[in-house]
Parts: C-alpha cells; structure tokens; sequence
C-alpha cells in the first residue's frame, strides 16, 4: 500500500477510530494488526519473511539470556553467530546481487534494509544487557513490522519505541493536528517537488550520449532536490503518521543542505542511520580485541600516532564500506561510501586543524560569506557523490563526473562552445520534460522548503532541540490567520500541483528499494 | 572497581601532553579530542581499566573533561 493514496488515509482512519476507541492496554494490538494489515498488501511471501525474522530473533535473544551459565553456552553462542551472520548477509549481500537475480526479484521483500537494521540492534542490546529479551513475540513483531517505519525508516531502536508502542495514549487534538500537518507536508514535498525533478533526473540519465557534459551538473542539482523532496517528504509521513497515535519517532533530518562540511552533513542527513552504523559497526569494531591487537602492533612499530590515526581509519573505512553495502547497488554505492569516507577523513582532519587553531566550536565566528561559500560546496560535492545513485555503474558516474570537467575545462579555454558541451541549458531545459509551469513550481517548491531549512536552523529561547520542533514552534507563533493559510496553501499545493494533477500515480519512494 | 584518575590523566596526557586536564571543560566541543583520539582513548581505556565503553554512551557531555570521563568509568566499573 502506497502511502500517498486514498487507501492509506481510509486507512489511517479506521486505524485511528480503533486505536482510540479501545481500552489503551489494547489500543498496541491496532497497531499490530493495523501494522500487519499495511505490510501483507506487499504479498504473503515479504509478511512471511518478516514473521520468520521477528521469531529468530525473538529467540535468539531469549537464548542469550536464559542459556548464559549453562552447559548450553556453546549452542547459544553457535546459534547466535548463525543469526548475526543470517544479518550480515542480509543486510550488505543480498541486495548486491540484484543484478544476477533478474526474475526473482520477489526474493527481496520490500523494507528488509530497514527492519533487519532493527532485529539486529535489539539482539545487541540484549547481548549487551542494555535490556531484558521480550518474553512476547508479538510486541517484537509490532516493533519490527510498525507501519509508518517499516518501508523505509527512520531507524528506530527498541528502548525509545518500547514504552510509546505499548502503554497506549489517549486522544490529544495537538498529537493529531501535528501529525496531519506533516503528512501533508511530506505530501506535498514528494509531490510536488520529488516527483516533478524525477522527470528531469529520468530524461537526463536515460540518454547519457546526448546528455553528457555540462548536463551532469544538471542531473546533481535535479537528483538533489528529488531526493531531498522523496525521502524528506517520506520521513515527514511516517513521523506524522506515528505521532497521530502519539508516538514520537526520531528525527531522521536536520537541514541537511545547509551543512558547512561532509561531517557536518553526515551529522544532519539520514541520522537514524549514521547512528546505527555508530553504535553497531564503527564503536564495537573500535573497541573490539581484534582492533585492539592492531592498534598495540601498530603503536610498537609505527608510535602512537601513527596507531590512532591507523586505527580510525580502518574503522572509520570498514563503516562506510558497510554503509556502501547496505545501500545494496553494488560497486555503485560501495564507491559511493568509499569516497564519502576518504572526504570524511580529509574534512576531519581539516576540522580539528581549524577548531584547535581557533579554539571555536562552531561557526558562529565566521563571515556570512564564508559560511555561504562551505554550504555551496559541501552542497555540490555532495550533489556529485550522489550521482553514484544516477547512473548504472560506478564506472559509468566516474566517466560522466570526468566529461563534466573535462567540458567545463574546454568551455572555460574557449575549445569548444557551451552549445557543443551541454552548458548552454536554454536548450537542455526544455528538452527535460517539463515545461515552463513545472519549472516555476519547482522554484517556488526549492525556495519555500528552503525557507523552512532556514528556521529550522535557527536556534530559539524555547530549548526545543530538533529542526522539525522548531518549525512546529515558529508554525505556532503566527496568528491563527497565518496558520490555516499556511496549511491550506499546502492542501492546495498537493491538490493542484502534484506532479501530473490529481488522477496521477505517485512514483515509488527511492528509498522503497534499498 | 577502583579506578585510577591519576592513570586515567597518564593516558590523556599521552593523547595531548600539551593540554592541562584540570581546567579544560570542553574537550570534545574545542575538538582537542577529535573522533581519532576518542576510538583510540576508549581502546586504552579497555585495556588500562577493562571497562567496556558503548557506542551510545560516546557523548561529549562523558568525554569533555577528565572528570567526566573518570566518572563515567567509576559509574560503569561499579
């Protein structure tokens, strides 16, 4: 079931209306059946694959804490290996070989990325006796398969979702209000915006003779807004979804496009996930015996520094190699996450050299015109990294990044003219399959989401720490004139200026297939 | 477990020398220990103390000072 369609909002009604009518020590078995209900639409197969991941990872966790101190040691630490290895494999192989799977495809369910992320984390933790194992496999299954998350994230550990899943709310106009609020706005991002730049991205990158050169830059800027649109424009759903039942689930976004560096951008795009890599790859393989060997080897041939500085970048390059991996399109996203982690290193090593230097933490210190310069640059190498996501190969975005220098050199040295190098974009524009009225939509769109970027960034005296809470803060000291404009525009946006009018089919999420 | 702030400074000193550790309250956020130094701290911190230290309790509010980091492997040696 798509979530932007009628039948998602019907829905969410009836979802609602049970959820609020039942006692609330019942009110969690609407959202389980609700939850089930949502994913079986995907097919029994993908319903029956996450059944069987719920259940193996319900027991293996029972295991790890009831056969700690017993002759059984050596089966339980066997049979955990087999889940954790069962992981690993789906998480960072299967997806990779999409490619040798051409008709069974099926084979892959839909949100297994996501919801393997969370098995994962909850068997850790209670290896970790960050928490007790669940005695009830059914409050598992509600928190693997809950319907707003289980597509495509945020990434959500069991601590934060226990108690919200399970010890049910009571109606709050503000939780629903707040809610419908962003979906709406996540609806008008995805249609509005995302699915409008997809028709330039898919025109651009489907004929790459014709559309090379200067074109590249093109498909950055179209890909950047889509994707910021599609998987922005997802999240806001799934958190307004969720917290229409009052359930608050993390922030996956911190304006992302206003970053100043690769680590600052890192630190505000997709969070739920770099704090999984985090705290399940990048620490424990630090802190690991094994880490630890190499460090105490290196520091006695090479010294301290040379360890740490080893030793970090081992990991460091490990994480997101794996980081690559999970995004499943093989050498695509794996240069991808190789080339985000030597930018990573470069920029962290550039950061601590400035901050010791300055012995400033941020950049409050800086000229606004050195401020803008970082943002435009984090923005486009960043914008060109995500070309790996474009094109069919790593080899073929390599080649495509190589002519748009190489053609821009040539412009620049008057070798050859803009027309001849894809610069001159008054003929490439029109020939993208949008016409004037998309093109200004689309400016407005970019400008106006680039407005809230703005507040969202902006500090206020209330303490609220999250981009969207300040958004959420600002909405709520407008007068009540501004306030019902602001969402009725919104309402109208998605009506009149989805994509292809109201009869149009959204296309999929991008990130429904990772 | 006893923990050892006279040895937990030897290794921060070992990290930074220059950096008085009585005085500075910010570490983390002047970024005199940066990511490279944190990974390789909490290496040593498990071999000197054998204290594991978790992903989700590598926040700068536990690191940014000497008294912090010494009380957190106080809290978790306990």
């Amino acid at each position: 079931m798509s979530m932007i369609s009628a039948t998602f909002l019907a829905f969410m009604g009836i979802a609602l209306l049970l959820y609020y009518c039942v006692p609330k020590k019942y009110a969690w078995y609407i959202l389980l059946a609700g939850s089930i209900a949502f994913y079986s639409t995907g097919g029994v197969y993908s319903l029956s694959v996450l059944i069987f991941v719920t259940l193996i990872h319900y027991g293996a966790a029972i295991m790890i804490e009831r056969w700690k101190h017993d002759q059984r040691k050596l089966i339980r630490k066997l049979a955990f290996t087999m889940v954790i290895f069962l992981d690993a494999v789906c998480l960072f192989g299967l997806k990779n070989l999409r490619p040798w799977m051409s008709g069974v495809q099926w084979l892959l369910p839909v949100g297994i990325s996501f919801y393997m992320l969370e098995a994962y984390s909850y068997l850790m933790d209670v290896n970790w006796k960050r928490f007790p194992a669940e005695k009830n496999p059914l409050r598992l299954l509600l928190f693997l398969s809950f319907f707003p998350c289980v597509i495509q994230g945020p990434i959500c550990n069991y601590r934060e979702m226990k108690s919200q899943l399970f010890e049910g709310h009571s109606l709050r106009w503000e939780d629903v209000k707040r809610g419908s609020i962003r979906i709406l706005l996540g609806m008008a991002k995805k249609l509005v915006i995302a699915d409008r730049a997809a028709v330039a991205v898919e025109t651009l990158t489907g004929n790459t003779m014709e559309y090379g050169g200067g074109a590249v830059l093109l498909v950055m800027l179209f890909y950047s807004v889509q994707l910021y649109g599609d998987f922005t424009g997802g999240i806001d759903m799934a958190i307004g979804a969720a917290r229409c039942f009052g359930i608050v689930l993390p922030e996956n976004f911190d304006c992302p496009y206003l970053a100043i560096s690769i680590k600052d951008y890192w630190r505000r795009w997709h969070v739920t996930m770099g704090r999984w890599f985090s705290n399940y790859v990048f620490y424990p393989l630090s802190t690991s015996e094994v880490m630890g060997m190499v460090r105490r080897r290196i520091k006695n041939h090479l010294g301290n520094q040379a360890a740490r500085r080893l030793t970090v970048f081992i990991t460091t390059g490990v994480t997101w190699l794996l980081i690559g991996a999970w995004h499943g399109r093989g050498s695509a996203t794996i240069c991808w996450g190789f080339l985000n982690f030597v930018f990573l290193m470069v920029c962290d090593k550039l950061e601590t050299r400035r901050k010791q230097k300055r012995k400033a933490s941020d950049s409050s210190g800086a000229s606004p015109w050195i401020v803008a310069l970082k943002v435009m640059g984090t923005f486009l190498l960043m914008s060109a990294l995500r070309l790996f996501d474009c094109y069919e190969s790593a080899g073929e975005t390599l080649m495509m990044l190589g002519g748009m220098v190489v053609s821009l050199i040539q412009m620049l040295f008057g070798i050859q003219s803009p027309l001849e190098m894809g610069w001159a974009y008054e003929k490439v524009l029109p020939t993208l399959g949008l016409d004037g009225w998309d093109y200004g939509i689309l400016g407005v769109g970019i400008v106006v989401f680039f407005l809230f970027q703005g507040i969202q960034k902006k500090t206020l005296e209330d303490g609220t720490d999250t981009g969207a809470d300040r958004l959420w803060s600002w909405y709520h000291r407008k007068p009540w004139l501004v306030r019902y404009l602001l969402v009725l525009g919104l309402f109208l946006a998605v009506l009149f200026m989805g994509s292809y009018g109201i009869a149009y089919v959204p296309k999929d999420f991008i990130y429904h297939s990772y | 477990m006893d923990i050892d702030r006279e040895a937990l400074r030897e290794l921060l000193l070992d990290l930074h020398p220059e950096v008085d550790y009585d005085t500075h309250t910010r570490l983390i956020e002047e970024g005199i220990i940066d990511s490279f130094d944190l990974v390789c701290l909490i290496g040593d911190i498990k071999d000197r103390f054998g204290v594991v230290i978790h992903g989700e309790e590598i926040v700068p509010e536990n690191f940014n000072s000497l008294d912090a980091i010494w009380r957190l492997l106080v809290q978790k040696g306990c």
